[in-house]
């Protein structure tokens, strides 16, 4: 095997781990924000639907983003919104007025996978291998988030983020994963 | 985002463990994505011209009849196997469940093979396309609460058309398309009809005839598929996503023990019953308090009930009531009210969203909204002595833990717990069962304090970081 090709194997096989990861990443701070919300606030559908909706305003935000230096920044940010919502329920637990601070922090939480699809698309030789490593990561994570919630409860909601968001950023140090931007 | 709204319900329906159900659905929703990520390149448009309105077909029989695909299947499965073979237990959720993941599968893999296909055979702009899909899913979830609110009929037309849209620019041939456009006008239409007919072969065939005679009302609501059923003798029993809430012939000792019987130790108070099912717990004790505030998370639930069971609820004739629609943790949360008697009655803590309204956390808080002589009533519908399960044991160990005295009257299969705050004074045992005016109460079984702390004792204390050991009981 030629050194070209073993390179090539490395760069797809890292990329591939850091897409895997931020899926599960992804799905773990999705869903540790409903949970946070069943928890400390309410259960009522519509705090769910305002949950999905502004994660996705902040998803559509983040896909129109531009610039190399952004990562560096939303990518902490998406958990430092968590963080923030969290501790925001826990000081005024099942306070309405949190709604609010629900929506500013999931929209920055929401910025990061938006940029990460459209700065790492190009690292895959065909967008469905991309879309379709991604979107296993984010079942797995649904699995760790589901019994994360019913089996740990406040450790899931205090920690898991967190965990996730550590091996999405090991994965991301990775010297092939930078996104092509930041190669520029 | 709407199909995964629609297509809940009967998957609720078809695995009866809604915490279960719920799962299996996300990942069966995400493996079909993935499934449709992988596949997206090996679509030739001749496949396509085959696949697309069979997975047409097959989403349309989720909808309506996931349930019912399920029962057919184990009774094909019945035939298949011998004359007089009896399906077992285990088979019949493995099939179950096999009709749940195949078909979900089915119905959302098709969305996944237009993204990645689109922008990569036409060397589209990523970000713009993806951009447009994102616009579709809030658009989508806009409309939930939208049209929702209005009818599911709606919702569903809305889907549908949608749906033909995404053939019509996938190149699906035109004469298919009208041919799925008549299919689904027709399911829309009838649908109301199809549903009722359909959910009665489906009780009919879980459970037996005579019970499940006619389905006479179902609504949806983003809680529940409620649906109103009569038996032979056109007595209704209440149904929330397949699980039965309510019956005429089996709600009188239970609604007597939760609401009738603790109100009696009290003068005329002011009640909150959390959770509202069929209400025939506001009528028992309607006329024995001051003032009843009800507190539901689904506002169909109660305007269903004080359509349907207003014979026992009574709220027409009633005037000392009010209601409101919010989850039971976050109104006792912020309520600034205080009330003599408390009434939980909520569902059994099967899944997530119940269950943490059997925590420490929340015991604590109705306390706190408890006046200095009132009482909060609760049951368990499971033996407090059984080996087979320990969920009436924690759950009594919780509530122990919050309330300073307690008694509970023991049946056979249930109990009813009854916390008092510290200005109750709580009678001795002997008072207690004369206390009891309901015509039955010849094998209650009082328990005071002492006897239920030796029997709860060591058990664990359900809070939120516990729920396993509620929901998995």
């Amino acid at each position: 095997m030629n050194r070209h090709l073993v390179a090539q194997k490395s760069n797809t096989f890292s990329v591939s781990v850091f897409a895997f990861s931020a899926g599960v990443y992804f799905a773990v701070l999705q869903f540790a924000y409903f949970f946070l919300l069943e928890a400390y606030l309410t259960s009522r559908s519509i705090s769910f639907f305002i949950a999905l909706f502004f994660w996705l305003i902040g998803f559509l935000i983040g896909l129109n983003l531009q610039g190399h230096q952004i990562q560096r920044w939303i990518f902490p940010l998406s958990i430092l919104g968590y963080y923030v919502f969290y501790f925001v329920n826990v000081m005024f637990p099942f306070k309405t007025f949190t709604l609010a601070f629900l929506a500013i922090c999931i929209v920055i939480s929401g910025l990061y996978p938006g940029y990460f699809f459209v700065m790492y698309n190009s690292k895959f030789d065909k967008i469905k291998n991309f879309f379709y490593i991604e979107n296993n990561g984010f079942i797995i994570g649904i699995i760790f988030s589901y019994f994360g919630s019913i089996f740990a409860g406040n450790l899931f909601i205090k920690f898991f983020p967190f965990v996730a968001f550590g091996f999405a950023f090991l994965a991301q140090l990775a010297p092939n994963t930078k996104s092509v931007d930041e190669r520029l | 985002m709407l199909f995964n709204f629609i297509a809940i319900h009967p998957a609720t329906i078809l695995v009866r463990e809604e915490e279960q159900a719920v799962l299996m659905f996300t990942l069966a929703y995400f493996l079909g994505i993935s499934l449709g990520y992988k596949t997206s390149d090996k679509f030739s448009p001749a496949l396509q011209q085959i696949l697309l309105p069979i997975l047409f077909i097959i989403q349309i029989c989720m909808i309506i009849g996931l349930p019912d695909i399920a029962i057919i299947l184990q009774k094909f499965w019945t035939f298949w196997m011998a004359d007089g073979y009896e399906i077992s237990n285990s088979t019949m959720i493995v099939t179950e469940i096999v009709t749940l993941i195949l078909l979900v599968i089915c119905g959302t893999s098709v969305y996944a093979v237009f993204l990645p296909r689109i922008i990569q055979s036409q060397k589209l702009s990523f970000k713009k396309f993806y951009s447009i899909e994102i616009s579709g899913s809030l658009t989508g979830l806009l409309l939930i609460p939208i049209i929702g609110t209005f009818s599911h009929s709606l919702l569903l037309t809305a889907y549908f058309i949608i749906m033909l849209i995404l053939y019509f620019s996938a190149g699906i041939n035109r004469t298919v398309l009208v041919m799925l456009t008549v299919i689904a006008s027709f399911f829309i239409f009838q649908f109301d009809y199809l549903d009722k007919k359909l959910s009665t072969y489906y009780y009919q065939n879980k459970h037996n005839p005579y019970s499940y005679y006619k389905v006479e009302y179902i609504e949806y609501t983003p809680y529940h598929k409620i649906e109103v059923l009569l038996n032979k003798d056109l007595k209704r029993k209440l149904f929330l996503n397949g699980r039965i809430q309510f019956g005429e012939n089996s709600h009188q000792s239970y609604s007597y023990y939760l609401s009738e019987y603790p109100a009696s130790l009290l003068t005329f108070p002011n009640v909150c019953v959390l959770g509202c099912g069929s209400m025939s717990s506001v009528g028992r004790i309607g006329d024995l308090s001051e003032k009843i505030q009800i507190v539901d998370i689904d506002e169909s639930v109660f305007n269903t009930s004080k359509k349907y069971f207003g014979k026992f609820n009574r709220l027409d004739e009633l005037n000392n009531w009010q209601f409101q629609a919010d989850d039971a943790k976050h109104y006792m949360a912020n309520t600034t009210d205080r009330y003599d008697l408390i009434l939980h009655d909520i569902p059994p803590a099967n899944t997530r969203q119940t269950a943490l309204t059997y925590t420490r956390e929340f015991f604590s808080t109705v306390e706190q909204n408890l006046t200095e002589d009132g009482i909060f009533s609760i049951s368990s519908l499971r033996s407090l002595r059984t080996e087979k399960t320990a969920y009436t044991k924690r759950l009594v160990a919780t509530l122990t833990s919050i309330f300073d005295n307690y008694f509970i009257l023991e049946m056979r299969n249930k109990i009813f717990f009854y916390g008092v705050t510290k200005d109750f004074s709580l009678p001795d045992k002997e008072s207690l069962i004369q206390a009891i005016s309901f015509k039955k109460r010849k094998n209650i079984n009082v328990l005071m304090k002492d006897e239920i702390d030796a029997l709860v004792q060591g058990e664990e204390v359900i809070t939120i970081n516990n729920l396993r050991r509620l929901i998995y009981e």
